[in-house]
């Protein structure tokens, strides 16, 4: 018999739901001036090559620690390079963690958090003491570990952080599974012989994917203090890549003198946290209204 | 003494020379972001002491409103913006805030609609009744205790001694109602106030709260007012009733007459719309078409006027008037009914 | 209730053990060790001997296995690095530090955001709501609190000299970095009391307590902040083992002697004995912190007392 999926009166039709989400999440201002930004940076970091004046590495030692000038918008570092190039590639170095890591994170996560939630039993039993292993040790001693131990750079970050960070993702997933499994609707396609991996697609996982996404927007704010945390102790990305957090270490020492060398890449960083964590509390004020 | 025109008459054996509460001309409004939504306009109601008084209305028709501007508890953004209402002789809303307290509670008991989320849950039922009792009767230690055995068990509540140890959660819905009538009654007050008290219980339990209700309200010899969607507890239960749509009123009758000679449109719809169990032909449900409006302007004209079938242009460009058809029954319509159909009968 | 401690704690215990078998494998897969020194390559014979006498050139299950009953008898070996001293004489030294400036940061940033939050909350759309949730709150999460601490060197160390730079010798060294360190839970703290309160003020119970006559100060503390608070206990007791532990970017960037130091440099030295010794104090302090909260929040929640936990 072909399976007729009940229209799911508890759960939420498609479209009109995003639409109505939509449309809460942009009468708020705030979220969507944070949500443009977070976009923009996005942009920025991915047309990085295009947009920037300069290499990253592109050094000239003759004009080293310069003032903004016509010819350096922002200014130089130590080596020459020109500070706003180095400030796009950073944006380019750290999006792409910031994107890279929990995207991982919730490869790895959301189908461990899922058959968890759904098949129970045992198999939920040993989810959560490894829930439980990974918590006792905290995600960024974990990386620290795996750095030292197997080395850094740019895609070694985003796999470190990226493998560290599924329990939240599963975490999610669990919660989110136990709670619509028993949902009426979902009664309802099984009772109706719908078979299961249809009714966890269809079903169950537009209803989830609004806290999911929510969570992933809120990882990046993170991800991006763990990946300048270790470009600044020197563990993260390597030079002459440019990253902010290693911007930032560099231009320690000038502090006094020029500023702008490492003024600038925290103001980056301010900007590209607040945007993600503003859209990102923008984004589960709309797909949520009574959680304030 | 008995005004014409914009106030209800008295009824008959008044039992104290001036009415306990009087309520005139009462406006509430909500500021809201980007309209204003008027509750209440214009209300005017009495009640005097040892009377029961049933308020009904559909779901916002502002009589839960009109139930906590009593007390001077209306949450923001809502505001009395008009209006006066005379307890015991006070002005309740000039009242400084300490005085207000004392009204709350010592004077005036409310009964709450959801029972099940009007207890803190982190204190238990014997530290509910020990504040209001040491509050307002100065009671505490021993004394408290005693007394809050004594409310529990005249609310029915079986073993008291050991329930008032409980915390909230551990209580059913109807013992948690219970609670509340008898927090309500603590500290003596001379009015209570119960808002839709069964909405949110089992019908067997209904019928058992209402009865505590009227038996405390006859041995105590508080006056009540009792506001409810439902006729039928109107009808067993109350003395008076005041009918209100869309925040104003459109009628007011003592019960029986109510009943018996309802004259508005709108009582007369809400009547049919109540089933019956003994009907000798069978009927159809009847319901008012359309909804009740949100009232977003102090527009003209009858609210009632897009739902009566028996309206006309007046009604719907000038406002009827609350006025008297009969001792003690007003209405506010241009076209009231004069001979209720046989159905109802 | 007693047998669901015990339950848990044994499973915490088994938890654990994992932990320690993940990261003693973990560090035992990469090729290299920890006397691989480009800089002084050893001879063979020397390098046999260290591997000898530390035990290293056993197979893996066995090196564990003798480090698991080292532990049981409370030693927990010689750091590779200093050999003069051990691993347990070298945390504790290095731990205080960490407690003091940990300890510190807990209480202000909890105390703090509390009262932030709450004050905020029952100020609700006032322009100290406003003060204190956009620019508090949101300076906390802005930026990494290393980043924090480096703004905050330069202005009240470098340019102002009125704190050190760092280190740590004398009170005064606890300042900026305890200011650096607090202010993102800080900023947390306050966002989540803040949310939590506001539900509250509109719950039916406190409209029923201001009916009786209660006084606001009655209802601000019994009805609000009392029910308020609890679910504080979920967001705040699994940052306090992290916070207690240190954090390795704050320690760098004051240059403090602690725990989070010990981690960097243990980790890139690959000095098995001090990194499963560090990793172990933050597994255990972590579980604690778990059990703890657990019945904190059955003391002062009576709707989840474990007594009528039937599992």
């Amino acid at each position: 018999m072909t399976a007729i999926a009940p229209d799911s009166t508890a759960g939420r039709s498609s479209s009109s739901f995003w639409h109505a989400a939509w449309y809460r999440y942009r009468r708020n201002r705030l979220a969507l001036i944070s949500g443009a930004i977070a976009v923009l940076i996005l942009l920025v970091a991915a047309l990085a090559r295009v947009i920037a004046p300069y290499g990253y590495a592109a050094q000239d030692l003759s004009a080293s620690l310069a003032d903004p000038s016509w010819q350096h918008l922002l200014g130089t570092d130590e080596l020459g390079r020109d500070m706003l190039s180095r400030a796009i590639y950073g944006a380019q170095t750290s999006m792409s963690i910031a994107i890279g890591a929990p995207l991982l994170g919730a490869l790895l996560g959301l189908p461990i958090g899922i058959i968890s939630g759904w098949v129970g039993g045992w198999t939920d039993y040993f989810t959560l003491r490894a829930f439980e292993v990974f918590t006792m040790v905290p995600q960024i001693l974990m990386a620290l570990l795996l750095i030292a131990l197997f080395g850094s750079g740019v895609g070694k970050l985003v796999l470190f952080l990226g493998i560290t960070a599924w329990v939240g993702f599963a975490r999610l997933a669990r919660a989110q599974l136990i709670s619509l499994r028993d949902r009426d609707f979902v009664q309802a396609a099984r009772s109706l012989g719908v078979p299961t991996w249809r009714i966890v697609i269809i079903h169950v996982l537009p209803n989830a994917l609004g806290p999911i996404v929510v969570f992933f927007v809120q990882q990046i704010p993170a991800t991006i203090f763990a990946a300048a945390g270790f470009s600044f102790l020197g563990l993260g990305v390597q030079d002459p890549l440019a990253d902010w957090g290693q911007m930032i270490n560099d231009g320690e020492q000038f502090l006094p003198l020029k500023p702008l060398v490492a003024l600038l890449p925290i103001f980056c960083i301010a900007v590209a946290t607040l945007s993600f964590s503003f859209a990102g509390d923008g984004l589960r004020d709309a797909l949520d209204p009574t959680s304030r | 003494m008995p005004r014409q025109r914009t106030s209800p008459v008295e009824t008959a054996p008044a039992v104290a020379d001036r009415p306990l509460l009087e309520v005139r001309d009462l406006h509430v409004s909500f500021q809201l972001e980007r309209s204003t939504v008027f509750a209440v306009q214009g209300l005017d109601l009495v009640v005097r002491a040892g009377e029961r008084l049933g308020v009904v209305g559909e779901s916002g028709s502002g009589k839960s409103v009109s139930a906590l501007s009593i007390m001077a508890m209306v949450p923001s953004p809502g505001r009395i913006t008009a209006g006066s209402v005379v307890f015991d002789g006070q002005d309740v809303l000039r009242l400084p805030t300490s005085k207000l307290r004392h009204l709350r509670g010592r004077q005036i008991g409310m009964i709450p609609q959801n029972p099940l989320t009007s207890l803190n849950p982190v204190l238990t039922v014997a530290a509910h009744f020990q504040e209001v009792l040491s509050l307002h009767l100065g009671l505490s230690g021993r004394a408290a205790a005693r007394r809050t055995v004594e409310l529990l068990r005249s609310v029915g509540i079986p073993d008291p001694q050991s329930r008032m140890n409980e915390y909230p959660h551990r209580l059913s819905g109807g013992q948690r109602q219970r609670v509340m009538i008898a927090l309500a009654m603590a500290a003596e007050p001379r009015l209570l106030v119960a808002d839709e008290p069964t909405t949110a219980l089992d019908v067997t339990i209904q019928a058992q709260i209402l009865k505590l209700f009227d038996d405390l309200v006859e041995t105590s010899n508080v006056a009540a007012i009792l506001i409810t969607h439902n006729l039928g507890i109107v009808a067993g239960h109350c003395d008076r009733v005041v009918v209100m749509y869309a925040g104003k009123v459109m009628e007011t009758a003592g019960v029986f007459d109510l009943f018996e000679h309802p004259g508005h449109p709108y009582t007369l719809g809400l009547l049919r719309c109540v089933p019956r169990l003994t009907v000798t032909r069978s009927r159809r449900f009847h319901a008012i078409p359309g909804l009740p409006p949100r009232v977003t302007s102090p527009a003209q004209g009858c609210p009632f006027a897009p739902r009566c079938d028996r309206a006309t242009e007046q009604c719907v460009s000038s406002t009827p008037p609350l006025a008297d058809v009969s001792p003690g029954h007003a209405l506010a319509c241009w076209h009231p009914v004069t001979a209720p159909p046989e159905e109802l009968r | 209730m007693v047998s669901y401690l015990v339950q848990r704690f044994a499973s915490l215990l088994l938890v654990m053990l994992v932990v320690t078998m993940l990261i003693f494998g973990l560090m035992h897969a990469v090729p290299g060790g920890p006397f691989d020194q480009t800089q002084q390559p050893l001879p063979a014979f020397a390098m046999a001997n260290i591997m000898h006498k530390y035990g290293l050139d056993q197979p893996i299950w066995r090196q564990y296995l003798n480090w698991l009953w080292a532990l049981l008898h409370g030693d927990l070996g010689i750091p590779f690095e200093q050999p003069t001293m051990t691993v347990t004489g070298l945390i504790a030294k290095a731990w205080p530090i960490t407690l003091v400036v940990g300890g510190i940061t807990i209480v202000v940033a909890y105390v703090l955001g509390v009262v932030m939050g709450c004050v905020s909350a029952l100020r609700h759309n006032t322009w100290l709501d406003w003060l204190l949730t956009s620019a508090v709150s949101t300076a906390g999460i802005a930026l990494p609190n290393y980043v924090v601490g480096f703004l905050l060197i330069d202005i009240f160390a470098v340019r102002l000299g009125w704190l050190p730079t760092g280190g740590w010798g004398e009170p005064r060294d606890v300042i900026l970095p305890v200011i650096a360190f607090a202010l993102y839970p800080m900023a947390l703290t306050a966002r989540y009391t803040r949310a939590s309160t506001l539900e509250v003020t509109y719950a039916d119970y406190v409209r029923m307590g201001r009916a009786r006559g209660l006084s606001e100060r009655r209802i601000t503390s019994r009805y609000i902040l009392r029910t308020a608070l609890i679910p504080l206990i979920t967001i705040m007791g699994p940052n306090i083992p992290n916070i207690l532990t240190g954090s390795i970017f704050i320690e760098a960037t004051f240059a403090l002697p602690g725990l989070g130091s010990y981690f960097t440099t243990a980790s890139l030295h690959r000095d098995y004995p001090l990194i499963l010794a560090l990793v172990l104090i933050v597994a255990v302090l972590w579980g604690t912190c778990y059990i703890l909260s657990d019945i904190a929040y059955t003391i002062v929640d009576p709707r989840v007392r474990l007594e009528g936990l039937s599992q």
